[in-house]
Order: C-alpha cells, then sequence, then structure tokens
C-alpha cells in the first residue's frame, strides 16, 4: 500500500504529458490517414495516401536535405565559436564574471526578438551594410537567393553559441588541474596538451552539448519563419517550415501532419540516445 | 599563470571581438527604439548614431497608435498581459507537479522510475513543431482553440516537463541521510518534500521557476496557431505583427521588442551562477 502511494507523486506530471505530448502525437498519427479534417475531425479516410504523396515527392527530400545542411552548418559553427569563447574565458582575470555574463545574453534573449533584431541588421539599409560600406567593401543582398541560407544560419549561432560556451566551460572546469600539469612536466607543448587533455576531457559534454542542439536546430521555426518564411524561392525551406506552410499556406493540414511523422524516426533515434545519455 | 604578450594581445582581441559580436547588434535595437521615424526611414535605418532622441514609440505602443489599431489592438497593453497570465499559470502549474515528481524520482524507490524519468525527458527535448499542427486538432477537437487556456495548455509542454527535470536533478544532490532521519521521525513523505527537501533546493526552485516563465514568455510558435483574435493575441504574436502591409515601423517594433527582451534578459542575470549547473544535469535549452 505505501508503495502504491508514491505513485500519486508522479501522475500528475505523467497525466499533462500524456495530454500534451502523447495523446497529440497518437491523435496526429491517427489523422495522418485522414484526407481533410474538419473542426478537429479526421474525415476521408484514404489509407497510406499522404504517405506515398510525401514519399514521391521530390520536394520532400530536398527539404530533410536543406535542413540537414542548415543544422550541420549551425553545430560546426556553434561548437567552434562556443569552444573558442570558452578556451578564452576559462582563466582568471578581473571582469571574468562580468564577460560570462555578457557572454551569454543572446542565449536569453526571446528567439522572436533575436529574429526581428537580425532582420533589421541585414536589412538592405541596416547595420551589416553600412558596416560593410564603412569598411570601403561592397554591400550585400543578406535575403537573396544565394546568401538567405547564410544568413538563417548566422542568426541561429548568434542566438545558439552560449549554450555551447556554458557546457564547454562547464567542462573545462571539470578537467583536473594535475592533468596539465603532468603534461607540462612531461615537456607537452600547449597545442599537445590541448589535444590529449583538453578535448578528451571535454567529450562527454560535447557529446550532450551536440544531441540536444542537433534536436533544436534540425527543428528551428521561428528565426527562419520571421525572417525569410523559407525564402527566396525554397532556398531556407527547412522541415518546419515546410510543414507549417502545407498545413497554412496550401491548408493541407493532414498532408503537413504527415510531413511531420515521417521525420519522427529521426527525433526518435537522436531523443533515444539523448536520453540514454542523460539517464545515466 | 602568466601571458606572453603575444598570447595577451590576442587574449583582449577575443574580449573585443565577444563583446562586439554581442553587444553591437543589442546597442542597434535599444538606440533605434529612441529613434524617431525620420531617422529610420529613407535608407538612415543602419546608423548607430542618434541626433534626435525621442520617447515617442514607447508612448505609441503604450498608448496608443491608431495605423495598427483595426488588427492588433488600442496598444501592446491587452499582449503584455495576456502574456504575464499565461507564462505565470503555465509557471504555478509546473511548480505545484514538477517538484512532487521531481522529488519521487530522485529519492522514492518505485517502480518504472527509470522510464518515468526517459518518459519526463522525452517530452523536455521533443521538437516542438512536430506538435503543432497535432495539438491544434486535438484542441480544436477539445473545443480549447482561439483561448488564452488553450495557450495556457500548449504551454505546460514547456513548463513541466522541464521544471521536473531539472528539479530532480537538483533533489539528486541532496543528502538522502536527512531524508531518513526525518522519515525515522515520523515525518510523512510529503513533510520530508516541504520541510527538508524544498528549502535546502530554493536556488533550484528559483532557477526553475525562471525558466519555466521566460520559455512560456516567449514561446511563439504554438500561440501562432492556436490564437487568431486579437483580444487574446500574446506579446510575441503582436511584436511580429507590427509592421503595415510589408512596411516595418522600425522605432516601434525595437521599442516592442526592448519590452519584450527585457524581463528574460535581466532575470536571467540573477540565475546565471545556477545555469551551468543545470546545463550539467542536462535541463538547459539552446
Amino acid at each position: 500500500m505505501r508503495k502504491l502511494f508514491d505513485y500519486w507523486f508522479v501522475i500528475p506530471v505523467i497525466a499533462i504529458i500524456s495530454a500534451t505530448v502523447l495523446f497529440p502525437l497518437g491523435y496526429g498519427f491517427w489523422a495522418s490517414f485522414y484526407k481533410t479534417t474538419l473542426s478537429g475531425e479526421p474525415i476521408n479516410f484514404i489509407g497510406f495516401g499522404n504517405y506515398f504523396r510525401a514519399l514521391s515527392s521530390p520536394r520532400f527530400y530536398q527539404t530533410v536535405f536543406r535542413t540537414f545542411y542548415y543544422t550541420g552548418s549551425c553545430l560546426f559553427a556553434k561548437t567552434l565559436i562556443g569552444l573558442g569563447a570558452a578556451l578564452l574565458l576559462n582563466r582568471e582575470f578581473k571582469g571574468k564574471g562580468f564577460m560570462r555574463g555578457i557572454t551569454i545574453i543572446p542565449w536569453t534573449m526571446p528567439l522572436f526578438v533575436v529574429a526581428i533584431m537580425w532582420y533589421g541588421i541585414f536589412e538592405w539599409r541596416g547595420p551589416a551594410n553600412v558596416a560593410l560600406k564603412s569598411l570601403g567593401l561592397p554591400i550585400v543582398n543578406w535575403f537573396g537567393f544565394e546568401t538567405a541560407m547564410t544568413s538563417v544560419i548566422i542568426i541561429n549561432v548568434w542566438k545558439g553559441f552560449p549554450f555551447y560556451f556554458m557546457g564547454f566551460l562547464a567542462g573545462l572546469q571539470a578537467i583536473p588541474r594535475d592533468l596539465y600539469e603532468a603534461a607540462e612536466i612531461d615537456g607537452a607543448s600547449a597545442w599537445q596538451s590541448f589535444r590529449n587533455v583538453t578535448l578528451p576531457g571535454l567529450r562527454p559534454v560535447l557529446l550532450t552539448v551536440l544531441m540536444l542542439s542537433t534536436i533544436w536546430t534540425f527543428s528551428e521555426f521561428i528565426t527562419i519563419f520571421l525572417t525569410t518564411r523559407g525564402g527566396p524561392g525554397y532556398a531556407t525551406q527547412t522541415m518546419a517550415i515546410l510543414v507549417y506552410e502545407t498545413a497554412f499556406g496550401a491548408f493541407e493540414l493532414n498532408y503537413a501532419l504527415t510531413l511531420s511523422i515521417l521525420i519522427l524516426p529521426f527525433f526518435f533515434v537522436l531523443i533515444y540516445y539523448t536520453v540514454k545519455l542523460l539517464t545515466r | 599563470m602568466r601571458m606572453r604578450r603575444s598570447q595577451r594581445i590576442t587574449f583582449i582581441l577575443g574580449l573585443i571581438l565577444i563583446l562586439g559580436l554581442v553587444l553591437v547588434p543589442m546597442y542597434w535595437v535599444v538606440i533605434t527604439s529612441f529613434k524617431p521615424a525620420s531617422e529610420t526611414e529613407g535608407g538612415k535605418l543602419g546608423n548607430l548614431g542618434i541626433s534626435s532622441f525621442t520617447l515617442d514609440n514607447y508612448k505609441k505602443i503604450l498608448l496608443r497608435n491608431p495605423l495598427w489599431e483595426a488588427y492588433v489592438g488600442k496598444n501592446i497593453l491587452t499582449s503584455l498581459k495576456n502574456s504575464f497570465v499565461v507564462a505565470l499559470c503555465a509557471t504555478a502549474v509546473a511548480l505545484i507537479v514538477g517538484p512532487l515528481a521531481g522529488y519521487a524520482l530522485a529519492m522514492l524507490s518505485i517502480k518504472g522510475k527509470g522510464l518515468i524519468s526517459s518518459y519526463v525527458l522525452f517530452a523536455y527535448v521533443f521538437p516542438p513543431f512536430i506538435l503543432m499542427i497535432p495539438l491544434l486538432i486535438s484542441l480544436t477537437k477539445l473545443g480549447l482553440v482561439n483561448s488564452l487556456v488553450g495557450v495556457g495548455f500548449a504551454h505546460l509542454i514547456i513548463s513541466v516537463p522541464f521544471t521536473t527535470w531539472m528539479l530532480r536533478g537538483y533533489f539528486l544532490g541532496v543528502p538522502k541521510d536527512l531524508q531518513d532521519a526525518a522519515l525515522i521521525d515520523g515525518c510523512s513523505k510529503v513533510a520530508v518534500l516541504v520541510r527538508i527537501v524544498l528549502p535546502v533546493s530554493a536556488p533550484g526552485l528559483v532557477t526553475a521557476a525562471i525558466f519555466a516563465f521566460t520559455q512560456s514568455w516567449s514561446e511563439l510558435l504554438f500561440a501562432l496557431i492556436l490564437v487568431n483574435s486579437k483580444e487574446i493575441y500574446t506579446l510575441p504574436i503582436v511584436t511580429t505583427m507590427l509592421k503595415i502591409g510589408d512596411v516595418y515601423i522600425w522605432g516601434q517594433l525595437m521599442a516592442t521588442a526592448v519590452i519584450a527582451a527585457a524581463p528574460p534578459v535581466i532575470l536571467y542575470m540573477f540565475i546565471q551562477r545556477y545555469i551551468v549547473r543545470g546545463l550539467m544535469a542536462g535541463a538547459v535549452k539552446g
């Protein structure tokens, strides 16, 4: 009896998660076998019709590929900048706390504020082009067909690098000092001690950060939606944008559901390993 | 560690680079919010200087701007209130159910603990865009669409799993002897949680509350699909609508952005020290 009582501690949370995540997911999965939805009720059963349509659509594959490109580029840049900032600020100096505080500000800002801020910065006559001009460089059409992808990547990196910074800083502080001293006694160069002490020491943190960041970067919606809305053409259309545009631009709710369900296995694999990593 | 001259220069250049990268964009937003329209139009948007400082933009968004009265309402105060109420409710629910579950998952020996922990973490990291349409059709069926209750319900996805997961991490650090001693003295488990575990975890509670509140405050995706009448717009929705046709009114847009960004940025200053601890428990969203 005693033991059963203990379950009351977790039941509210299980109920809330089931109602807000699991139930909608199941309902959405069921609705993906129908053609349309009328006031929340799926109608016109078509079996795997939506799935066949999605899997034979080149646009689906192009979008998945584009989203991987976006995610990979963002992750690479965030890792480099985050690591650089962590190495720089992982030492004793006056104003250490202040500098660390400043560095995490982008991450504390609401996503939609970051998006409209950069939308203004990348305006034709905005500060980015003013800066280029004052340096005597040619100005750039930041949201053009060739450049838009790079611009939305820059926005994601600016917003997201502090997360990496915090992870790496914590990781660096967990590396025992003696290891560096031992390396120095052995006559290791700065590069050698970085390669053989720092990097291996950061591995666990790096893995956690990259897993979480892959899930969240791959599903990024707001910064792209509020700047390019996937354009020009389909130049910056990622999975999240494609799902949104299919549902609310083309009003094909059930087909949009199918698109998001098709990408789910990828997330399940990532989430499985993330959960394994974090519940150890 | 003493630095050589060349190292010192690299170090200082690095600091300047970070400061510039973070602060210049923010400075531009703030300065633009104080500029009259004459200084943001006609190709002057990018100027970092200001020649006539004005509070006009703030007055317009907080009092009345006839230009967008028809589609976002008289001013942003209604949306400020809506965002505040939704965030407060989402946080309150999380602060009631989160500590209970976090306590059980960290300190009690119940069967299936690992599975339940995984379930909570699964919900926490799950990508919101996948839930966008399933939530919309589920809430439509339940008649909760286009209401603040619906938005608050959706925001539980942000606040509840996160709070539970983070507090679980915190409670794992509370010495188990503390609990055992109290249980032997005849305390109930609820009393142990309220009188012993929660007081020593105060920083964790505050951090979790601030996270939950600011995440809900900043949330746009769910609000965007669940809300379509101006009485219940939240602040993120109103901010993204401050344009006329395709033309942005930059001064007022940036003033709204400053007001929207201030609460999270200021609150995080206070919990900065605890963030990294939360991150190590896998509990920080980026």
